[in-house]
């Protein structure tokens, strides 16, 4: 993976003494034979460096950090013409972050002048209150700093520089008052404060010593300033305890000290050679080096060095200590530095293992939602083990995935909510017009407007809206066009209230968009308007009225010999199960393939007769998947399918319950479509509710029923769906008739054999969540025993044919690139 | 990932599939975070598909 960020060393010596600083202090002495001040030919190169960098790996925006030494020894006005000579090069290409990190003994208004005027923002280290700055950050004479700093950080504080204060740093040091010290940054009023774990290894333990279960006193002082901080009411970023809360939740962690992010930080130094992050010094003499220069190296050649991409493998890079830890999400195995001992490398636990187990358990049990006076209580969705584990094993019953469907349901709720919080009251009128006949018709018949709500498209339309809501660099207004918090399409909850109104029979009027022509009413139909934008729809008894400049139309869906302009949704039926032939819906159109246009009646009385026979196969033999089945599956889409005899079909994760399907050769593929979609869909539902893979997992992997590698999550869901695919077969074997049923069979012992080597490849990543080994684990119980049932020889050998081709093709693809 | 409560798993996500359509919802930052990221795409092709596809050649 490309840098984002990179260290540029412009001074390699410094005004302190301080004696934590992992600089001068520890292992690494490499500092003693590089050139002093970088040369503006260095910087030139650092500049062009990056800016290939960039270009090569299409970023939008690097980081770069001034920084020593202490870069401020450089001088203001060098300082300056590096910051001019970086932006001259990088900015052609992408946008540029330009800080400095500094001890600020020396920052006054002539280095702030420039710092504003060059927009390089400016960190500063400050342990606390002066009796804990006082404990290292000394000049060589032993004279205190705290004075110099204060009055530095005072003149940031100003309005002429306030743009240009980026933040505190703070060592810790557990002699000190933590709420003392925490009191005295939060005083100075910083953006952020930055707390770090002083530099150490199992071979230069903590000045506090190795942590213990018993006792850990760095998380016991850290654990003293988020109280503090806690009680304050959170007035100030602090990124460990922010991060911890991230990754706690699923995010991701702002420091490189936490987290399973991959490391994307390169160091260049004053000479130009190019390193890694600068607390590797820490471990032993020569740790940082790579041997290479950016005078004879590119940047990637960096990135491709294997030391750099240790840092990059997310859970898979972690000890098996803390691969089974319940913390390894928030604590990423803590700074790779800390990790070190002689005799092991880097494959260790933090050296404040026990600290950072405390301390995020700590954070983690004061997290509570934000409140406000109407506020709900927050509940979190669960799932019991054995719902977890029956999904796992590839089924589900109507508990099971009745809990995913509440998953589901709450999201869409969490969804509709963030668009209200974006909302305009003048300019979003239509959303707000929908909302509140929405909230009415939930206090008349909530059962109506759940069952719009549920639909699969309501998702779609709402992620839409709301990506589109936050998209960074979108102008307020820009996508209406009108000044409005929502784009324009977020008015078609208007349509979403209307079509509830109408299922519960309620009297409502309300204006409702019309889109290339169309008026749309999820889970009821369309109606021909022909070129409005707006219509006026009044619903009534169970029926609508529609007036617009081009017509007026009444409808009352489901009675016989509609108006020609309405086109209802029509229903699949088997007995009393039913689900919507759904080739109407505005937001349909998210899954692979392109949605079908409207069916003809003989087009749907197609999908009917198949539907007819697919169902019952489902039920008398695949009784296992009916109860998740009936209880999520609600809408068949059609696909269009350009190519004759091309089997399609695709689900969307934002759109659960739907599956999406050109229209099969026959029932009993329809059948084998249906179960695996949905299999897709449960696992979209589960995924949405936990982890089961390390995001920072960027590998990909050999799927075989797929051209292309794939990444880890996907494949899993590959392999969820194939476990239907084989149960599928290994039923089918039995029923079909003769030559058929060897097909079928040959299918079985090709599907299983496959499906059970990526449940392995699977659980050989290193790169699962304790949950996501879990589901691995049941997905094993299930295709392992399949592995021993008989099958003619005859299919068995052409099933390993069959495999050994793809791989073999495979291979010819994929692995020259991969050398 | 989940935190495990004997054996109950417990989400990220907040369980509000009952909440009336008027109710405070409040999300936490690190929350809505996953939200954002579960549905928005992601750089470098490594994040997993947001949609799943089958030609089944059967």
């Amino acid at each position: 993976m490309p840098f984002r960020q990179f260290v540029l060393k412009v001074h390699s010596r410094c005004d302190l003494a301080c004696d934590h600083c992992y600089v001068y202090e520890h292992a690494d002495q490499s500092w003693r034979a590089r050139p002093k001040v970088i040369a503006a030919d260095t910087v030139a190169l650092a500049g062009d460096r990056i800016a290939e960098h960039a270009r090569q790996h299409q970023l939008r925006e690097v980081r770069v950090v001034l920084h020593g030494g202490e870069p401020l020894l450089a001088g203001a006005r060098k300082l300056g013409e590096i910051a001019g000579a970086l932006r001259a090069a990088i900015e052609p290409d992408c946008s540029l972050d330009l800080r400095i990190h500094t001890n600020a003994v020396r920052l006054n208004a002539e280095f702030c002048e420039v710092f504003a005027a060059e927009r390089i923002k400016v960190g500063v280290s400050l342990d606390g209150d002066q009796a804990a700055n006082d404990l290292h950050r000394l000049f060589a004479t032993g004279r205190s700093s705290y004075r110099q700093v204060i009055a530095a950080i005072e003149l940031l504080r100003t309005d002429r520089y306030r743009d240009i204060y980026a933040g505190l740093l703070c060592t810790i040091d557990v002699r000190s008052d933590p709420v003392a010290v925490y009191r005295a940054l939060a005083a100075l009023d910083p953006p952020d404060i930055d707390f770090l774990l002083p530099h150490a290894t199992w071979d230069a333990p903590p000045p506090a010593g190795i942590s213990t279960r018993a006792r850990a006193p760095y998380a016991d002082w850290l654990a003293a300033v988020y109280d503090a901080w806690a009680a304050d009411g959170k007035p100030v970023s602090i990124r460990m305890f922010d991060s911890i809360a991230a990754t706690t939740l699923g995010g991701v962690s702002r420091t490189e000290s936490l987290g399973l992010a991959a490391s994307d930080l390169a160091v260049i130094e004053t000479d130009g050679e190019i390193e890694q992050a600068d607390s590797i010094k820490v471990a032993y003499d020569g740790a940082p080096a790579t041997g290479l220069n950016i005078a004879t190296h590119p940047l990637d050649a960096a990135a491709a060095h294997p030391a750099i991409q240790a840092r990059q493998h997310g859970l898979a890079g972690l000890s098996a200590v803390c691969r089974r830890c319940p913390v390894v999400t928030s604590c990423g195995g803590g700074l790779y530095a800390h990790r070190y001992k002689a005799d092991t490398g880097f494959d260790n636990p933090s050296v404040f293992c026990s600290d950072l187990e405390k301390i995020i358990t700590h954070v983690r049990s004061g997290l509570r939602p934000a409140t406000g006076p109407a506020a709900r209580p927050r509940t979190a969705l669960r799932l019991s083990g054995e719902q977890f584990d029956a999904l796992a094993a590839g089924y589900g019953d109507t508990a099971s995935v009745g809990q995913l469907v509440n998953g589901q349901r709450s999201r869409q709720r969490t969804l509709l909510a963030l668009l209200r919080e974006q909302a305009d009251a003048d300019h979003d009128r239509a959303f707000n017009a929908g909302w509140e006949l929405a909230a009415q018709v939930e206090q008349r018949q909530a059962a109506a407007l759940a069952r719009v709500l549920a639909h699969p498209y309501v998702r779609a339309w709402a992620e839409k809206c709301l990506r589109a809501a936050t998209a960074p660099d979108r102008p307020r207004g820009a996508l209406a066009g009108q000044g409005a918090g929502l784009p324009a399409e977020a008015a078609h909850l208007a349509a979403i209230a209307a079509a509830a109104a109408i299922r519960a029979g309620m009297r409502a009027d309300i204006d409702v968009p019309v889109t290339d022509g169309y008026l749309y009413l999820p889970t009821l139909g369309r109606l021909r308007v022909g070129p409005e934008s707006t219509a006026t729809l009044t619903a009534a008894d169970g029926g609508f009225e529609v007036r617009a400049h081009s017509g007026k139309w009444h409808v009352q869906p489901g009675e016989a010999g509609p108006d020609p302009d309405w086109e209802q949704v029509r229903e699949l039926r088997s007995g009393q199960f039913t689900v919507l032939l759904e080739d109407t819906d505005q937001y349909r159109d998210c899954h692979e393939w392109p949605a079908a246009p409207r069916l003809s009646e003989r087009e749907a009385g197609d999908w009917q007769d198949q539907f007819a026979v697919a169902w019952p196969l489902i039920e008398r033999s695949f009784p296992g998947y009916l109860p998740g089945l009936t209880a999520g599956l609600s809408a068949v889409m059609p696909l269009a399918n350009d190519v004759p005899g091309r089997e399609i079909s695709a689900a969307a994760r934002q759109a659960f319950g739907a599956v999406g399907a050109a229209l099969p050769a026959d029932g009993s593929d329809l059948a084998l479509l249906l179960l695996h979609e949905f299999q897709h869909g449960k696992l979209y539902a589960v995924l949405d509710l936990f982890d089961l893979c390390d995001p920072a997992d960027s590998r990909l992997y050999y799927a075989p029923w797929r051209e292309d590698p794939r990444p880890l999550e996907a494949l899993l869901q590959g392999t969820y769906a194939h476990l239907a695919v084989t149960d599928f077969w290994r039923v089918r074997r039995h029923e079909l008739p003769g030559a058929v049923a060897l097909a079928a069979a040959e299918r079985f012992a090709r599907w299983r054999m496959l499906t059970a080597e990526a449940v392995e490849a699977l659980a050989g990543s290193g790169a699962l969540t304790p949950s996501g080994t879990r589901f691995v684990d049941g997905m094993r119980a299930t295709v392992e025993p399949w592995l021993g049932e008989p099958v003619p020889g005859a299919a068995a050998a052409a099933a390993r044919r069959w495999a050994a081709e793809r791989l073999a093709a495979w291979r010819d693809r994929e692995e020259p690139e991969r050398r | 990932m989940a935190a495990v409560a004997g054996d109950t798993l417990v989400s990220l996500m907040s369980d509000n599939h009952d909440a009336p359509l008027d109710a405070n919802v409040f999300i936490e930052s690190a929350e809505y975070a996953r939200l954002m990221r579960g549905m928005a795409p992601q750089d470098g092709g490594s994040a997993a598909p947001v949609v799943s596809a089958f030609n089944s050649s059967i």
